[in-house]
């Protein structure tokens, strides 16, 4: 258990004056970029990152977050306004969100949103609080060979649920490991792969790679795409009025939508490598089919559609960081960009942090909780301004986001040869990505390499080289056979789906 | 191109670039250690085995989906040119100078013709930029 000390020297660092100002920051900046199509919170976040280097470690990871946190919101306003998702995740919001606008409702629609929003993270972070830390304790107990196996059983989740071929995933996961063997070897010190270039004698900078793939290869195809896009005509807000509140009764009447959708982004969030997009539709199917029917059908505006999708999808963004903190293994984009910014403070993510960093991560919970609270306030505040912003030109904000890219990244990594890597990084992404291997498990991959080489190194050492040994590590077996079987589970799976379904 | 033979082509280039990591990129960007269980080599070795055999899975199976658009991509190369363009002239230079001209390029590009968009792009975002930077976090820049 934690001193509760530093429980509450946590707590405090959380409500100082200058955290609080940064998570409104954040989540003001979060709910914008959310409401532009195209931008999000992702992409946000990796060009944000590099300019909290100055900032307290507490306070720049308080602002990402809130960041997200308010992209969670910030993308059901287009959703529900323009049929159009601000991020992937509120994909689902526009099957209930925008035929209730059309309807002539469109801040009932955007408030329920914000509400099933709140409601959802805030369950979600509760189950953070509440099991990290004990998971931590457990992942403390294992020694590297069952950290190994753990590492190897986490690649096989991640390579198998993202992306929609199994093999892409897995040339996507050995392309990011071989990508972390750039620089020392952790063995035995010498280079690897540094083509004479001294700045790779550290290894790739994971900031200029992550903003790179997520970041500039989509500011690239946006920039494409932005030709031939015309702009979709908004539904515009309207007066106020007792019709376009969400009133208690319509609240409480949705109360199993959200928990259903808090409790399935949850778990869902929990397991490395399904996004909050599959959480949404999974939580609207169940809504659907646990409807009572005193209300619009599902599909022509009903509360209940919005209330479930967007519980489910921000319900997912605190269960990441489950395996984040609990076992330093990130289950998302978000979570594995958080990494960078821990890694530009000095800190390594994982089971230690609770014993080395405890005040920073109560400190970050309370933070996550403040940052729920000022979603709700600021998104009641500025629904008719985001109203607004979701018409801002793509001609400018792409320009202006790959220009705070090269910034962000060269004051990151201390020079240019960083915003060149960014560029190679983020042509790569984009061919990755176009040809449908997953850039988010090479991303994963990359960052967990060192750390695999090193745990693998140490367990060849405990093994003595032979795998027979592995009989005396029961839980690391167990764990290296569950992969396995995953892995043919998930082949046989898409190929069954593929049969099915895809012609191709 | 059809999403088969892209993928067929996309497992053969990956099998290919294992190949070339095992004869060539390996032997002559790692150094030769001859103790311990983890050499150097080791595990860039591991993974160019596993790009050459799920490469090769890949191609046989052509699974998984491809979203290729030709023009997307033209658009997307003249970019990058451009950005790297852009990298060079900051180091020559400086972001001032190569931060207006560039975003006004990005913007020509993209299409945009009213005056006012335009001034915000090519003048706002890089001043915001260096102001933030260089005036508010003291950092320098190129």
């Amino acid at each position: 258990m934690p001193d509760l000390s530093i429980v509450l020297g946590g707590l405090s660092d959380a409500f100082t004056l200058v955290n609080l100002l940064f998570v409104a920051i954040g989540v003001a900046a979060g709910q914008m970029v959310g409401a532009i199509p195209g931008i999000g919170p992702i992409m946000a976040m990796a060009i944000a990152i590099p300019f909290t280097f100055a900032m307290d470690p507490l306070v720049a990871i308080s602002f990402l977050v809130g960041i997200n946190k308010g992209g969670l919101f910030g993308g059901a306003i287009p959703a529900v306004l323009i049929n159009t998702p601000g991020t992937p995740d509120a994909a689902a919001t526009t099957l209930d969100g925008y035929p209730l606008a059309r309807s002539g409702k469109p801040v009932k629609a955007t408030r329920m949103a914000l509400f099933a929003s709140v409601t959802g993270d805030t369950a979600s972070d509760l189950v953070l609080i509440t099991l990290a830390a004990p998971l931590a304790a457990l992942a403390l107990k294992m020694g590297p060979v069952e950290i190994c196996a753990l590492m190897v059983f986490a690649f096989s989740i991640i390579s198998g649920l993202i992306g929609d071929s199994l093999v892409k995933g897995l040339i996507a996961a050995a392309a990011g490991l071989l990508l972390a063997t750039v620089g020392l070897d952790p063995e035995h010190g010498t280079p690897r792969f540094y083509f004479g270039y001294f700045e790779l004698y550290d290894g790739a900078s994971l900031v200029a790679v992550a903003i790179g793939m997520l970041a500039v290869s989509e500011i690239f195809r946006r920039i494409a795409s932005a030709r031939r896009a015309g702009p979709q005509p908004a539904i515009a807000l309207g007066a106020g009025g007792a019709d376009q509140r969400v009133s208690l009764a319509e609240y409480w009447s949705c109360r199993f939508a959200m928990a259903r959708g808090a409790l399935i982004g949850t778990v869902l969030g929990a397991i490395p490598g399904i996004g909050s997009t599959a959480a949404a539709y999974m939580s609207y199917a169940a809504a659907k089919k646990g409807d009572p029917g005193d209300g619009p059908a599902f599909g022509e505006g009903n509360l209940r559609g919005i209330a479930a999708t967007e519980s489910a999808n921000s319900a997912v963004m605190g269960a990441n960081l489950i395996p984040l903190l609990g076992i330093g293994i990130p289950g998302s984009i978000g979570a594995a960009l958080l990494i960078s910014a821990f890694n530009i403070h000095g800190i390594q993510p994982g089971p230690l942090l609770f014993q080395t960093q405890g005040r920073l991560i109560y400190g970050l919970f309370g933070a996550m909780l403040m940052a729920n609270l000022m979603n709700l306030l600021i998104g009641q505040m500025s629904l008719r301004l985001w109203a607004r912003v979701i018409r801002a030109p793509e001609s400018v904000i792409f320009p202006s986001a790959l220009l705070f890219c090269f910034v962000g990244v060269y004051l990151s990594t201390g020079g240019l040869f960083g915003v060149g890597l960014m560029l190679v990084a983020a042509v790569v992404g984009y061919a990755m990505t176009a040809l449908g291997y997953p850039v988010i498990v090479f991303i994963i991959a990359f960052f967990l390499g060192a750390g695999f080489e090193s745990a693998l190194s140490q367990a060849l050492v405990i093994l003595d080289g032979t795998p027979v040994n592995l009989l005396g590590h029961p839980i690391a077996l167990a764990l290296l056979v569950v992969a396995a079987v995953t892995v043919v589970w998930l082949a046989r799976g898409r190929n069954s789906l593929d049969s099915a379904g895809n012609p191709d | 191109m059809t999403p088969s033979f892209l993928n067929r082509l996309s497992g053969l280039a990956f099998a290919w670039f294992g190949a070339a990591l095992l004869i060539w990129l390996i032997p002559a960007h790692t150094e030769t250690v001859s103790y311990g269980f983890m050499r150097p080599d080791t595990l860039p070795k591991i993974c160019a085995w596993a790009l050459v055999a799920l490469g090769l899975v890949q191609a046989a199976l052509a699974g998984g989906g491809v979203a290729v658009d030709l023009y997307e991509t033209g658009i997307v190369a003249v970019t990058a040119l451009l950005s790297a363009a852009a990298v060079w002239g900051m180091g020559r230079v400086g972001f001032l100078f190569t931060g207006p001209a560039f975003a006004a390029v990005l913007v020509a590009l993209i299409g945009e013709r009213r005056p006012v968009w335009t001034l915000a792009a090519v003048a706002g975002a890089p001043s915001i930029t260096w102001l933030v930077v260089v005036w508010l976090l003291g950092r320098p820049l190129p």
